[in-house]
């Protein structure tokens, strides 16, 4: 997401890693990621679908992963989860306002 | 198939290790003591 990657440094600033995930490939990610300008946070290959099961957000109809943001907090515990829908993106000015609010 | 049991609000978020660009491996505990943003999306090549 080029809107996360644009503002890396406030997430950096609030002691915080973003990581992008789908079901591509490594190969597939390196293109996109050139053409759509993502190169300050990591996009990482769930090709076994394993992550996207555990995490409950497989979407079958497409072999992929539904659109959902995590916040993982320093102890390891989820605090925020938010679904998209069609057309939705995840926000970076409201993750960043979730993770301020963590303290 | 849509009733996928997502992972909530006090749930312990779990391990993972997977490859990324340079097939470099990252894994969830190399953040310990960082919040961390996963962003799931459906394909490359999609809007966002």
């Amino acid at each position: 997401m080029p809107a996360f990657d644009k503002r890396i440094k406030d997430f950096e600033a609030a002691n915080t890693q973003v990581l992008g995930i789908s079901t591509d490939s490594p190969f597939s990610h390196e293109n996109w990621a050139k053409s759509v300008g993502i190169s300050h946070y990591p996009l990482l290959s769930d090709v076994q679908r394993m992550v996207s099961k555990d995490y409950g957000v497989y979407w079958a109809d497409w072999n992929a992963n539904r659109r959902v943001t995590f916040i993982v907090n320093k102890d390891g515990k989820i605090v925020f989860v938010e679904q998209y829908g069609k057309g939705e993106l995840p926000d970076p000015d409201k993750i960043l306002a979730e993770i301020k609010k963590l303290g | 198939m849509s009733e996928e049991k997502i992972l909530k609000v006090g749930d312990t978020a779990p391990p993972f290790t997977m490859k990324t660009i340079g097939l470099k491996e990252v894994s969830l505990k190399d953040y310990q003591g960082k919040n961390v943003v996963l962003l799931f999306y459906p394909l490359d090549w999609t809007p966002g």
